[in-house]
């Protein structure tokens, strides 16, 4: 009896712990949700888990953060285009010299994948049938994105992104221009029937920093972005190239055209920043003037050089840039010019003036550019652009013959100063020369599309190595340790380390594809310039 | 079968007048003397009358009165004694002797859940500390009084001052990515641990927060039981698989009002200070210059300045008073506590509070069936400027750094007058808007970017325990611990604006952390036949912990130093943070069961099973872990010579099972809102395949008591293995996700610890107690995680910790022990020789070319000691006692980054020897002072050559008491003892260049590092104790 009673009250005791842990487990979902963080089901409201995604994407093609800028392009590519060069040594051998630090070369990369293809992806998964706009804005400004990422390294996993937990496969660039292409042609349109089906509509409007909504805009955005992209691939695969501008132009949504057609980050809809270019310039002092900009602004006379830059100290109220790889650690550049930004300065994605000089290339091509010449597409894409400058153009400045780019003097260095006659000085004039040789008029149009398009340096950078224009000045000290060359300079981006570690299998493949070893010296698949 | 309680026919009592008579009279006073085996007079001692109220206690000299009849039967009792009963006859006088219990047999101890077993039955190493040998030499945070006094404890205390947290590790640091150190038990429930955040880095400046179990008033802990293998804890779950430290807390006693004072002074003063040199002056390659932040200027002509940057140390004062007051009858005891600890410290305006008030009471009711014990403290606790490390709002560093040849004084006056923005701004001799980021003025810091760290803590519990018969009872207990913390800093206007905007920058946060625990217990303990016993619980429990906090952090508007909420630019960043509740549930059923045999042979066996809120959404939603342990009492088993008192062997092996941190497994994965205020993914892959962390340990263990008890000996050997540990690697970003989660790790402790002691009389009247412990700990990381995110299965070999930075990696590399110390060295050539690059001009010296590549780094040692010996001491000659740790740390290394920058910036006395030897040759290549050590130097350096090995022995801490007895004060006084004591007194071997024992973080990063850290302190001080 005794035990049996014992029993029992073990029994009990046990029952009753199992009824506490049976009953309260249930929450236990509940209590595992991070209440500071948002759940996919409070993101329903007001279809946050569609539209919430694309702030996130616009303001990350181009950082609106400073020190995430810097490294995303402006230690990098806007240093490769001859805009900018920084009097700071940063402790040591980095980028602006060639030597690749393995921590410089990630965040274009990361930009790229952790937020536009991310939230393209969130988009993509979550919209409803009647959401397809929406997925149409998120591949352009996929494309947008991501084709600044694949100018800078080449190689990505993009066709496969997200689709495999590890290991994601690489595809070459071929194919992910392909891929641009085609889901260009998708969100064209979508966009298309969408505008034709609800004239007015405005649903993006929410979400948009750039066109308030107005989906009219964004397929002209597209149609110059195809273009753009087109004309990268001119010397790998012409046929495609061809095909693709005309396409471009020919679609009846147009193209940018006119100054308020230029795409900007505005502080709209809750954005709020200050521009990244200022804060580097004023709060950190980490970039200045390049040394090729002082001479092709300074050799025209160009009004647009003060719009750009500031006066330096160090030759009282004359811009001075600084040369790529200088050795600013011995000399101290900080009295050369700064960038003329002020904070509440919006970034620039894309300028309407851009369009006019790709279709004069095209022209020069003998491509079908719709109405007009390559000296009308030329001349036009330089009125626009001091238009959009909110600078006069100088009487005389479309007719100049005779200025070209000046020659360079380093008042700290005088090794470093490039004289007149140097084959380094991008020795063309302004004035359109229908007699000229194809190459001066291309250059002529890429040295102009290259003024239009500051502070872009990523653009201008892809158009140096596609064309060779401007002219660079060689990288003073190169640290690459033979793997880039001085002349013509560098070519792309090393993958970064982050990947070769986590996706050693990927990057392989992508190294293959690339077709030479992963470091700066390897030009990338549109990078086939017979001439340079 | 040994000593038992009942002593009639060979008591030594004397009974002076025999004769019996049941004839009762009047209760007259009766009086006597109780004494010790000796033959001393023990003061204290309880004198009750069996069944009623009435009682007393003996005086200093042993002396008690009582009113009694004859037939009424005395008890005396006497921790530590048997209990002796005398039935009274005609006599009125008695000298009593009470026997010393026969500790190994009888005694009692406080196991896990406050069950309470007898010390033979216990199948692990336990070993026990009285609250009295912590009052040796106070410390505000008592833990830290524990070193030298328990083997394998090892205790390493952050350089933050009073209130900072101290890390415990118990046999060996097990876990990768949680934490190692020890769970602290109060009165059988788990203390909430409140751990705080820890310094991160080079610049941090954040202090150390303090941790739960500092708040604790020493003054209330009667005895403090470490349990050390995870098989004593098994019953805690899954945080206490790194040993347990069990509170028993002061409860109040039946008889006497007793009411004690105790307080305490003490002086710190800072210690081990950096070696600087007097030569040469501010400047660089040799040429002076008052701007520099250098001090490689030109040699000086001049005698030094008055003001030595030394002089920023103060002498530190901790004024801890408190009382203590317990009364009580049979039927309900009351204890009453009060504790004010006021600290400043050795920096300047270093400012620490504390006030402690704790109320309990045990009654008896219901045919003293049912016991109710009610507790409550409240703990109020203030910190002002705790000292922090790193380059950022440390003094330290200014202080160290402080160019040569200038005069400190003139900084003394932190501030001066800026006419043009009509506010003082930070005197100092760079402009506070330089780039220099690590440079203010140490006072400036001090007085003007203040921070301070608030508490406010309730701790309140019942238990009622209900005796259903003579051997089972039923418990049941809650206890609430509720913590409101709050931190702010106030950076005034004037300060360096990489900080703060030009009117100043604000931070204030409050955070609530609050724990609820119950438990319902079934205990069990039957003599089922003259030879079997069982003793067994059955319990289940529910611990449920919330944190929330909110906060605010950003420049100030438009009135400079006004630091209120409505001058934040709210506008700019994200100035304000919340985390919202983040509630956390733990559920369990365990049972424990003990099998006596004879009371000599023992099968201890445990099981218990977690259900925890941190698994939901993973495959598991718990675990369960067992243990089983055997001890054999060798002395009660077979006759053994007399000499030996007592002797055990025993044997466990326990499972201990861990959870994850919550949220990881939360899927789907939930959002953020990104630095703009726009939706963003969470970047980490929810972790839905969960193995739990699990401890298998095993250990083996003996214990021997000689000499009547007066000689103790005990050694353990363990062996654990920690697999399944967490690890977070990154992945590729083009799988969706930047980081995953992924089980793995076996961390292998194998180690040896045991006690010798002593206690008794070596000569007439000198009573030596004395413990000496010695622990050896054998670390190895057997093996990491294998990450598939490749696609090939790659077993990983190399863990970094988290915070490792520029030239000091802390890593787990397998084959290796947990907490390797990797640093950069120099870049050797093929046949060793030291690569210089340069070229020998003054535009391009020569200079010793260091690995930059952390993988590259050189193995300089390990953070933690192989070996410790503690041995403390008190003597005691009539009212004279004299008590002294001396302890040691065997191996482990530590590196000096402190000592790295003091050369770079050329303040030390390194670099002025150097200087006087005319540079060094390096391969050859002759390279000056300077260019040697700002190469060598700083933090990007070769830091390997500022590795210096921690072994280290120290008097630990000393006290010189002298006890007046009450008689002096017509027993008005029970007693009063003044005492001299002292703690952290003088090393007799060190070779680092400051204290090993101090590190940055009590978490598992930064370990075995100086950088900027407040110096060691020597605490002297004095006490004084009051009975009534």
């Amino acid at each position: 009896m005794k035990t049996i009673f014992k029993k029992s009250r073990l029994l009990l005791t046990g029952a009753l712990g199992l009824l506490v842990i049976s009953s309260c487990t249930k929450d236990f979902k509940g209590l595992n949700t991070d209440p500071s963080k948002v759940t996919q089901a409070q993101a329903a409201g007001d279809f946050q888990y569609i539209g919430g995604f694309f702030p996130d994407m616009q303001e990350n093609v181009f950082s609106t953060i400073d020190y995430v800028y810097q490294l995303q392009q402006n230690l990098n590519a806007d240093v490769y285009s001859g805009f900018m060069m920084s009097a700071d040594p940063f402790g040591g051998p980095n980028n602006t010299n060639y030597f690749m630090k393995e921590n410089w070369n990630t965040t274009t990369f990361d930009q790229g994948f952790n937020s536009v293809m991310k939230d393209w992806y969130q988009i993509k998964q979550k919209a409803r049938p009647q959401d397809q706009h929406f997925v149409a804005m998120a591949l352009i400004l996929k494309v947008e994105g991501m084709h600044r990422v694949a100018d800078v390294y080449g190689p990505l996993p993009y066709s496969k992104y997200s689709t495999v937990a590890f290991n994601t496969p690489y595809d070459s660039q071929q194919a992910i221009y392909t891929q641009f292409f085609n889901e260009l042609d998708t969100a064209i349109n979508v966009l298309t029937a969408y505008v034709k089906a609800n004239p007015g509509a405005t649903p993006f409007a929410p979400y948009d920093f750039e066109y308030g909504g107005d989906y009219k805009q964004w397929l002209k955005f597209a149609n110059t972005l195809r273009l753009r992209l087109a004309m990268r691939i001119v010397y790998a695969d012409p046929a495609t190239a061809k095909l693709q501008a005309e396409k471009a132009v020919a679609d009846p949504n147009g193209l940018l055209s006119a100054v308020a057609d230029d795409a900007k980050l505005n502080m709209v809809n809750g954005l709020s920043y200050q521009n990244p270019l200022w804060n580097i310039t004023n709060a950190y002092g980490d970039i200045s003037m390049g040394a090729v900009a002082e001479s092709i602004l300074s050799g025209y006379s160009d009004p647009r050089e003060p719009n750009y830059y500031l006066p330096s100290t160090a030759v009282a109220g004359v811009e001075k840039g600084i040369r790529m790889g200088a050795d600013n650690a011995t000399f101290n550049y900080a009295s050369y010019s700064l960038i003329n930004d002020v904070a509440s300065t919006p970034i620039n994605i894309m300028f309407a003036s851009e369009s006019y000089f790709l279709r004069a290339e095209g022209a020069l091509r003998g491509w079908n550019m719709g109405g007009g010449t390559a000296q009308s597409f030329y001349e036009a894409g330089i009125t626009l652009s001091f238009q959009e400058r909110g600078v006069a153009m100088p009487s005389g400045y479309l007719t100049n013959a005779t200025a070209t780019a000046a020659a360079y003097v380093d008042t700290k260095n005088p090794a470093n100063n490039i004289a007149a006659g140097s084959p380094y000085l991008n020795n063309i004039t302004i004035a359109w020369n229908g007699g000229d040789t194809f190459e001066h008029n291309l250059q002529r149009i890429i040295t102009q599309k290259w003024i239009a398009i500051f502070p872009d340096g990523e653009e201008a950078w892809s158009d140096y190595r596609r064309t060779g224009y401007p002219v660079q000045f060689p990288v003073v000290v190169n640290n690459s340790g033979g793997t880039i060359p001085t002349i013509p300079g560098i070519r792309r981006l090393p993958f970064p380390q982050d990947e070769v570690q986590t996706n050693p299998i990927g990057v392989a493949q992508g190294t293959a594809e690339l077709g030479g070893p992963d470091n700066g010296g390897t030009r990338l698949w549109w990078d086939k310039n017979p001439n340079h | 079968m040994g000593a038992s309680s009942h002593h009639n026919a060979n008591s030594k009592v004397l009974i002076t007048n025999t004769g019996i008579s049941r004839n009762v009279t009047n209760a007259g006073p009766v009086s006597g003397v109780v004494k010790d085996e000796t033959g001393a007079a023990l003061p204290g001692v309880s004198v009750s009358i069996k069944g009623t109220q009435k009682g007393t206690q003996t005086d200093g000299n042993g002396k008690f009165k009582i009113d009694a009849a004859p037939g009424d039967v005395l008890v005396f009792s006497y921790v530590g004694y048997l209990r002796k009963e005398i039935t009274i006859g005609n006599g009125t006088n008695f000298d009593v002797t009470l026997d010393p219990d026969a500790k190994g047999l009888n005694e009692v101890v406080v196991t896990a859940l406050g069950i309470t077993k007898t010390a033979a039955s216990l199948s692990y190493d336990q070993q026990t500390v009285g609250g009295k040998e912590l009052e040796v030499a106070k410390d505000p945070s008592f833990v830290n009084s524990l070193q030298g006094k328990i083997s394998g404890l090892v205790i390493t205390q952050s350089s933050s001052g009073a209130g900072g947290s101290t890390k415990v590790i118990l046999r060996g640091n097990k876990s990768i990515f949680g934490s190692s150190n020890v769970l602290y038990v109060v009165d059988g429930i788990p203390l909430n641990s409140l751990t705080s955040g820890q310094p991160s880095g080079i610049f941090s400046g954040a202090a150390d927060g303090g941790d739960g179990i500092s708040n604790i008033n020493p003054d209330d802990i009667e005895s403090i039981s470490v349990l050390k293998g995870a098989s004593a804890s098994a019953l805690y779950g899954s945080s206490a698989a790194n040993g347990v430290v069990l509170i028993t807390t002061k409860k109040g006693k039946a008889g006497k009002t007793t009411l004690t004072f105790n307080s305490n002074t003490s002086f710190d003063k800072a210690t081990l200070l950096p070696k600087l040199q007097t030569e040469y002056g501010q400047g660089s390659g040799g040429v002076n210059d008052a701007t520099s932040f250098d001090s490689y200027g030109a040699k000086e002509t001049g005698s030094e300045p008055n003001g030595q940057p030394t002089d920023f140390f103060v002498t530190g004062k901790t004024l801890i008073n408190s009382f203590t007051l317990s009364t009580g009858t049979e039927k309900s005891q009351t204890f009453l506590s009060y504790a004010n600890t006021d600290a400043t410290g050795i920096e300047p305006n270093n400012k620490f509070v504390r006030n402690n008030i704790t109320i309990s009471n045990t009654s008896k009711m219901l045919n003293d069936k049912l016991t109710l014990d009610l507790s409550a403290s409240y703990i109020s606790q203030d910190r002002r400027d705790a000292p922090t490390s790193g380059s950022y709002f440390n003094p330290i560093t200014s202080v160290d750094l402080f160019p040569r040849g200038m005069d400190f004084d003139q900084y003394k006056t932190y501030e001066k007058f800026d006419p043009t923005r009509n506010i003082n701004i930070d005197n100092w001799f760079q402009p506070v808007n330089s780039n220099a980021d690590y440079f203010e003025n140490p006072y400036y810091i001090q007085y003007r970017n203040p921070t301070d760290q608030g508490l406010n803590r309730f701790l309140g519990s019942v238990t009622a325990k209900y005796d259903i018969n003579s051997w089972m009872n039923i418990q049941g207990r809650v206890k609430v611990d509720a913590a409101n913390q709050t931190y702010s800093q106030d950076l005034y206007a004037g300060t360096n604006t990489l900080f703060a905007s030009s009117t100043g920058h604000y931070t204030y946060q409050t955070s609530g952390n609050d724990q609820v625990y119950s438990d319902l217990l079934l205990n069990v303990n039957k003599d089922v036949s003259r030879d079997f016993n069982i003793n067994g619980t059955l319990g289940a429990s529910i611990q449920d912990n919330q944190y929330s906090s909110l906060g605010l952090n950003g420049n100030l508007g438009i009135i400079p130093s006004y630091f209120n909420e409505s001058n934040v630019i709210l506008t700019a960043g994200s100035p304000f943070n919340q985390t919202n509740k983040t509630e956390n549930q733990s559920q369990s059923l365990f049972a424990s069961v003990d099998f006596g045999y004879k009371k000599f042979l023992f099968l201890d066996i445990t099981g218990r099973n977690d259900w925890d809120s941190a698994l939901a959404f993973t495959t598991q939603n718990s675990f369960f872990y067992p243990s089983i342990g055997l001890s054999d009492v060798l002395s009660s088993m077979f006759k053994m010579p007399d000499f030996i008192s007592f002797s055990k062997v025993r044997l466990s092996y326990t499972d201990v099972g861990n959870s994850i941190p919550t949220f990881i497994s939360t899927n789907p994965s939930q959002y953020t809102l990104n630095g703009s205020g726009f939706l963003n993914l969470n970047l980490v892959e929810p972790f839905g395949d969960l193995k739990p962390e699990k401890t298998h340990s095993f250990e083996i263990g003996t214990e021997w008591r000689f000499d009547n008890d007066h000689i103790t000996f005990d050694a353990t050997y363990y062996h654990t293995n920690s697999y399944n540990q967490l690890f977070n690697p990154q992945e590729s970003v083009a799988g969706g996700y930047s980081s995953y989660y992924v089980n793995g790790g076996n961390v292998q402790n194998t180690g040896f610890e045991g006690s010798l002691g002593y206690n008794g009389k070596i000569v007439d009247g000198l009573q030596w107690s004395t413990n000496f412990t010695f622990s050896l700990n054998k670390n190895k990381i057997i093996a990491l995680y294998t990450d598939n995110s490749t696609g090939v299965s790659t077993p990983i070999t190399r863990f970094v910790f988290p915070n490792a930075f520029d030239s000091y990696s802390l890593e787990a590399r397998v084959g290796k022990p947990f907490g390797e110390i990797y640093a950069a060295d120099f870049v050797r050539d093929a046949s060793g020789n030291i690569v210089v690059t340069g070229a020998g001009t003054a535009a391009s010296p020569y200079l010793p070319s260091i690995e930059s590549d952390p993988t590259k780094f050189k193995d300089v040692g390990n953070s933690n000691p192989n070996f410790l010996l503690g041995w403390s001491n008190t003597f005691k000659l009539s009212n004279f006692d004299l008590a002294f740790t001396i302890d040691g740390r065997f191996g482990g290394d530590v590196v000096d980054m402190t000592g790295a920058y003091l050369d770079s910036y050329g303040t030390s006395e390194a670099s002025a020897q150097l200087r006087d030897a005319g540079g060094i040759t390096i391969s050859g290549k002759q390279i000056s002072a300077q260019s040697y050590y700002q190469t060598i130097g700083s933090r990007q350096g070769a830091l390997a050559e500022f590795a210096y090995s921690a072994t280290n022995v120290r008097l630990r801490e000393a006290s010189f008491g002298y006890t007046i007895p009450g008689t002096v004060f017509n027993n008005k006084i029970s007693s009063i003892r003044l005492a001299l004591t002292g703690r952290n007194l003088f090393f007799f071997y060190l070779k680092a260049p400051f204290d090993p024992e101090t590190v940055l973080a009590t978490d598992n990063t930064l370990q075995g590092l100086s950088l900027f850290g407040q110096p060691s302190v020597r605490t002297i001080g004095f006490n004084l104790s009051a009975k009534f």
